[in-house]
């Protein structure tokens, strides 16, 4: 069975290439563009991965990160963050990566091939 | 083109005159338009005759050259022991010229003066001291930039510095209603610290009349604080004038003889209004130079005093120490090895070494106070003094100055160095900043309030 | 929603990538409370007495300053924050000269901000040869002499600020606690937080003068408990939420644990400038390492 990657971010371009990144290589992936449809997307369809933005109108990713792991189905899912924002890599202490805008995209498929086996 | 747009003659009396001299950044075109200045020799020449006087005509005739003055000054040595560099040489080549050509000088002969008189010679008066026929070089370059101002060679920074004088009665923009207002401020931001520390604004018949450098209220106004605690914890009856508050002359650097006489004036009209025992001025050395030693012969006092007895921050902190007004911690005092800067200006010439070493005694642990070679009134000047510090032009100039004491200060093996004294405490912040020798330096307020023993009735509550 | 608690903020900053951080925080909060932002610079204290010439801390170039160079800097703080800049965001911009901290003072003094917001110790205005004249960082004397609460970003993990929603209040039981838990309450009633009331128990041996037994600890926990149910549960109660803790440990970092462990949005604590031991008075104690190690924004009040 296909794995499922969530990609969060508010930015439509990204959100796109990313969903279609991620299809092509053999996930399944959907999307979100706020904190709010992301939490409502990942009850719902129980992602295995998790891509975040942080700036984000309304909430920020870091919030999303705190309602998850105070989910108890939730709090193990792994979370990458993909950001332009400087210092990025301090926003999700948890993350098992960070990633900056422009992203290189081996590289992020690297990450999710090992997290997700 | 005789007379300038920037550089000029004429002195500044209006801020307008100040902004429009400040827009020039850096004082680039005053600088261009001085190379076209015309001097009026007869003005110069007249003024010679009538304010050069017996003492330095006789102190320019009778130098017999000897050269004991060459290794007296702290520029020859720093400067490769150049001859140019010698104090009789210096003073002969300028003063000693435009005299014997009575004022018949040209424009880069004026210009090249200038730079002798500002940036080879600081007024410390050290080869005064040194020489057999007590000529004193550091005395005859004050008037000779007196002759300087008057014919509109003067660096830019004291040009302004003069006309600020002028204008504010302050070597900065500050007003009176500033001086006020930041005092009170200062007053209020400590007065939980400190329960009843106020400061006194014209209170007539005080024991203190306190005087200041404008730069503190402009720029570090916990002095002020710091200077209201010590006065209060020392339970002093003292007040400050909301008018004639600013104790420094840079026209006294600039060589503005008649903005002297007005910055100097404010302040004894204040002692006369008040009337208070005494005057104490701050941490700061031309300040009391102009103020206490040379103003009273700028106002014409014919006694040579100032209106009420006047003395230097150093004084009264080592009396208040001495009688116990101020008490401190023993635990408390310094223990680490520690230096101190001799300011030129009232320890070399006006006697005040044994107050600075009184305090020292007070506040540092026996052992750790390393005086500089050579020290009380055979020490060198800090090496910006007498206006050096201030002036752009002169930069490189004036970071070479700064070795000597660079080298006096690393010969202790101190890291930090005691400099009660604004011009000191500059020159010894900014080598560090030029060298990075790894010293702190430091005014005598903040150090002493530290190490205090507070008295039971002046604690704060809880 | 009438949120008027933070409509004047004074953003103290020097306009560099040290100051990043908190210009993210403060750009948000500006936005979503509709804040009239002060962006305040300080260029450095004029070297060589009283000339016109100042270190640039931005450029760490002597530089002269006129009109021209005040305009100019003004303009280049603009670009730097360009993105920020829109329509939605009322802002001014002030440059002046003179030592950070008391120029911020000053400016606070007549602009009366509801909000100083400072970004942290590591910016490099602190790295200049100022520092070492013994005179303290500019955050605490800020935070000491404020008449405002003064909020602190120090490190960039503390930036990622979306919102509030999660107040950690930290209290000692002082006089000046009691006044920052008024400012927490009215927060967090404003904006609809949870509050969670926090006390340390210091039980390191340099306060308590010997090792504690557990069972001591555990005394001194139920009473420190008892004395935040007294003191504050009757007004917690006007909130959606709050909670009521105490840890034992060394202070600061329980701190921070608890504010890491609740997804503290912020941090509120009382500046002390007198009960510190006069000797140490270098980082005014608990508040100063909190802001340095804190994963959020720390507000330190002082009056």
């Amino acid at each position: 069975m296909k794995k499922k990657i969530l990609v969060i971010d508010d930015d439509l371009n990204i959100r796109d290439y990313l969903v279609s990144l991620f299809n092509d290589n053999g996930y399944d992936a959907c999307l979100a563009g706020d904190v709010k449809e992301g939490l409502k997307v990942a009850k719902k369809n129980k992602p295995d991965l998790i891509t975040l933005d942080i700036e984000m109108p309304g909430e920020w990713g870091p919030r999303l990160y705190r309602q998850l792991s105070q989910d108890p189905q939730l709090k193990n899912i792994p979370v990458i963050v993909i950001s332009g924002l400087s210092g990025h890599q301090y926003a999700v202490v948890k993350a098992v990566a960070s990633l900056s805008k422009p992203f290189d995209r081996d590289e992020l498929l690297k990450i999710v091939k090992e997290t997700l086996t | 083109m005789p007379e300038g747009k920037f550089c000029n003659k004429k002195p500044i009396d209006t801020a307008e005159g100040i902004n429009e001299l400040l827009s020039d950044t850096s004082g680039n075109n005053y600088y261009k338009e001085m190379e076209k200045l015309e001097i009026d020799s007869d003005l110069l020449w007249k003024t010679i005759q009538n304010t050069c006087k017996s003492r330095i005509r006789t102190w320019l005739e009778i130098c017999a050259h000897c050269g004991m003055c060459a290794e007296s000054c702290f520029l020859y040595q720093v400067n490769g022991r150049d001859p140019k560099q010698v104090p009789a040489y210096k003073i002969q080549s300028t003063l000693g010229e435009i005299i014997r050509k009575k004022g018949k000088v040209d424009n880069k002969f004026m210009r090249d003066t200038m730079e002798v008189a500002w940036a080879k010679c600081t007024c410390c008066n050290r080869c005064g001291t040194y020489c057999p026929h007590g000529i004193d070089t550091g005395i005859m370059f004050g008037y000779l930039r007196g002759l300087l101002y008057q014919q509109g060679f003067v660096p830019w920074e004291l040009k302004i510095g003069a006309g600020m004088h002028r204008v504010y009665r302050a070597q900065m923009d500050v007003t009176d209603e500033d001086f006020v207002d930041t005092f009170e401020w200062m007053v209020e931001e400590y007065e939980d610290d400190y329960p009843g520390l106020t400061v006194p604004v014209d209170v007539e018949g005080a024991d203190i009349m306190y005087t200041v450098n404008a730069r503190e209220v402009k720029h570090y106004p916990e002095d002020l604080a710091e200077a209201a605690i010590l006065f209060h914890i020392a339970g002093e009856n003292w007040t400050v004038p909301s008018k004639g508050w600013e104790q420094t002359s840079l026209a006294m650097f600039a060589g503005d003889w008649a903005a002297c006489k007005m910055q100097v004036e404010t302040v004894y009209e204040a002692m006369e209004r008040l009337k208070p025992v005494r005057m104490v001025g701050t941490e700061c050395g031309h300040a009391h130079r102009a103020t206490v030693i040379e103003g009273p012969y700028w106002a014409g006092r014919k006694n040579g005093q100032p209106p009420a007895e006047s003395i230097h921050y150093v004084e009264w902190l080592a009396e208040a120490l001495n009688t116990g007004k101020l008490k401190i911690d023993p635990h408390k005092r310094i223990k680490e090895p520690v230096t101190l800067q001799d300011s030129c200006n009232y320890i070399r010439n006006h006697g005040l070494k044994k107050a600075t070493r009184d305090i020292m005694k007070h506040i540092v642990e026996p052992g750790y106070f390393i005086e500089m070679s050579p020290n009380k009134e055979h020490n060198y000047c800090c090496g910006g003094g007498g206006g050096f510090n201030g002036i752009g032009l002169f930069r490189k100039q004036r970071n070479i100055a700064l070795i000597t004491k660079r080298d006096q200060i690393l010969a202790t093996g101190a890291k930090l160095v005691l400099a009660p004294c604004h011009n000191c405490w500059d020159a010894i912040r900014d080598l560090e900043e030029e060298y990075e020798i790894g010293i702190r330096w430091s005014f005598l307020k903040p150090i002493v309030i530290k190490m205090l023993e507070i008295p039971e009735h002046l604690q704060p509550e809880e | 929603m009438g949120f008027d608690m933070f409509k004047k903020i004074l953003f103290a900053t020097s306009a560099t990538a040290a100051s990043d951080h908190a210009a993210r925080v403060a750009f948000n909060i500006a936005k979503s409370y509709q804040s009239n932002l002060n962006i305040f610079h300080v260029m450095g204290v004029p070297t060589r007495g009283y000339s016109q010439v100042v270190v640039d801390v931005k450029t760490k170039e002597e530089v002269s300053v006129d009109e021209d160079y005040i305009a100019w800097v003004t303009e280049e703080i603009k670009t730097y924050y360009e993105k920020y800049l829109d329509e939605s965001l009322k802002y001014s911009i002030d440059v002046a000269v003179g030592l950070p901290a008391r120029e911020i003072l000053r400016q606070a003094k007549t602009m009366k901000p509801d909000l100083i917001l400072l970004g942290g110790t590591t910016g490099d205005e602190d790295e200049t040869v100022y520092k070492k004249s013994l005179a303290g960082s500019t955050l605490q004397k800020v935070a000491k002499a404020a008449n405002c609460p003064v909020l602190v970003v120090n490190r960039p993990a503390a930036s990622f600020w979306g919102g509030l929603s999660n107040i950690v209040f930290g209290t000692d039981f002082s006089k000046t606690s009691d006044k920052a838990f008024d400012f927490a309450i009215k927060v967090a009633k404003a904006l609809d937080c949870e509050l969670s009331v926090f006390h340390a128990l210091d039980i390191t041996p340099l306060h308590t003068g010997k090792m504690l037994s557990q069972d001591e600890i555990e005394q001194q926990i139920r009473e420190s408990l008892r004395k935040i149910r007294a003191r504050y549960e009757s007004r917690l109660k006007e909130l959606k939420g709050y909670s009521m803790d105490v840890w034992e440990g060394i202070p600061f970092i329980e701190i921070v644990k608890y504010a890491r462990d609740k997804h503290a949005d912020l941090l509120i604590m009382a500046h002390h400038s007198r009960k510190v031991p006069s000797g140490d008075i270098r980082l005014g104690g608990n508040v100063e390492q909190v802001i340095v190690r804190a994963g959020c924004p720390v507000i330190s009040i002082n009056k």
